[in-house]
């Protein structure tokens, strides 16, 4: 199973991991087969990605960029990332603390600008 | 040489280019302040300076700082449309810069990433405020431009001293906080809250001065100090300078933003900022 994002989600895809909407509310139970009509649930909440049967996970940026970014480039900004967050917590781990959880999810959202802005600027050839 | 609060509110009284604010942004409070001035008198005042007229209307009109979907194409028209007090948050927002120029060659890398720092941190202000459905984005920003202001006192009047600071930060991995305390005795914070009491600056935008480390402190204002805290936050996170500061659980609640807006105001901070930045602080 894997954390696919909802545009690469098709129909015929079987859940590993039920679904809920951000106000804790059971959505789509584990194991159900998506269809066009669960899709349409899954958008109309705003669920970003979910965990699909049998695929690998998109959730590692590592292997969409594979193509364009070495592995070195991004351990490099993990590690830069890692050392000014130093304070927060490494793994993906449910922490009971809220701002704790806020500061995992900005480091996340920190790495992926940085992967972006790396391949944007890859792609114009500053580098 | 190391002053204490007393030796450093005198000196600070007695700064000659900090002694005031820039003159139009004192004569805008004063006209403000005097409730016999017409939204014309005032638009009069400030269209007397060209150059500033420009810049106001560029930021203004700018996504990073725009608050109406109008286009604002006069003077007269921007203090109709945003008021008053944004007005003068909007002179101030643009004058400021004026304030500190005179720098050692040694600390001009410093200085760039200061103002950097405190224009995402007002951008990031603004983004928060408007998430956050604060009626006053605009004073958001000026209080997130200003927060750490402080330190650009101990860069003008203490290099020495501020040398000393960046060195034990470098070495010992310290906040900023502590390493001025065992410096100076008294931090950034303190020294922004006095500039602001001597500028008469609205105790709102003081208290996010001098409380952004600590916004569970804040009695009054505990909204605005908490989105110039997490603005902090969010703003070291993008640069990645020195060490992200931890965000507060108090700050965060009381906002009442979700998880995941996070990823929009972050993504929208990066390119607002980077645009006030060149309007605010272009390279020369």
């Amino acid at each position: 199973m894997g954390l696919i994002e909802l545009d690469k989600i098709e129909p015929g895809m079987v859940l590993a991991k039920p679904v809920y909407s951000h106000l804790g509310a059971l959505l789509l139970k584990e194991g159900k087969t998506l269809t066009e009509k669960e899709l349409l649930i899954l958008e109309s909440w705003k669920i970003k990605e979910i965990d699909i049967e049998g695929v690998e996970s998109s959730e590692n940026k590592d292997q969409m960029f594979s193509g364009q970014l070495g592995k070195d480039e991004i351990d490099k900004i993990e590690a830069e990332i890692d050392a000014k967050f130093s304070s927060v917590p490494q793994d993906n781990m449910e922490h009971p603390d809220m701002a704790v959880k806020v500061m995992m999810e900005i480091k996340k959202i920190v790495k992926t600008i940085k992967v972006e802005s790396l391949l944007e600027e890859k792609k114009h050839g500053i580098r | 040489m190391v002053l204490d609060k007393d030796a450093l509110w005198y000196r600070i009284k007695k700064m000659n280019s900090l002694s005031t604010l820039p003159e139009i942004y004192d004569r805008v409070s004063d006209m403000i302040n005097d409730p016999k001035t017409s939204a014309a008198n005032l638009a009069s005042v400030i269209s007397r300076d060209e150059t500033l007229v420009a810049k106001l209307l560029r930021i203004a009109n700018s996504p990073f700082y725009k608050a109406t979907p109008e286009k604002i194409t006069s003077i007269t028209f921007a203090v109709a449309l945003l008021g008053f007090n944004a007005t003068k948050n909007l002179v101030l927002s643009v004058s400021i810069f004026d304030l500190f120029h005179t720098f050692e060659e040694s600390l001009k890398v410093t200085v760039r990433g200061f103002w950097k720092h405190s224009i995402t941190c007002a951008v990031a202000s603004k983004i928060i405020a408007q998430n956050a459905r604060h009626k006053n984005p605009e004073e958001m920003f000026v209080s997130g431009l200003l927060h750490d202001i402080g330190k650009i006192v101990e860069i003008q009047y203490m290099p020495e001293d501020f040398k000393k600071i960046i060195n034990i930060i470098n070495t010992k991995e310290v906040s900023m906080k502590d390493a001025e305390e065992e410096v100076l005795k008294y931090s950034h914070t303190d020294v922004g809250k006095m500039l602001g009491v001597h500028w008469n600056l609205s105790p709102r935008i003081i208290d996010c001065v001098r409380l952004h480390h600590i916004p569970d402190k804040a009695i009054e204002n505990l909204t605005e100090v908490s989105i110039v805290h997490t603005a902090n936050v969010l703003s070291h996170s993008l640069e990645l300078d020195y060490k992200v500061p931890v965000l507060n659980q108090k700050a965060w609640e009381i906002l009442n933003l979700k998880i995941d807006s996070l990823e929009p105001i972050l993504k929208q901070l990066k390119k607002e900022s980077i645009e006030a930045i060149a309007v605010l602080f272009p390279k020369k």
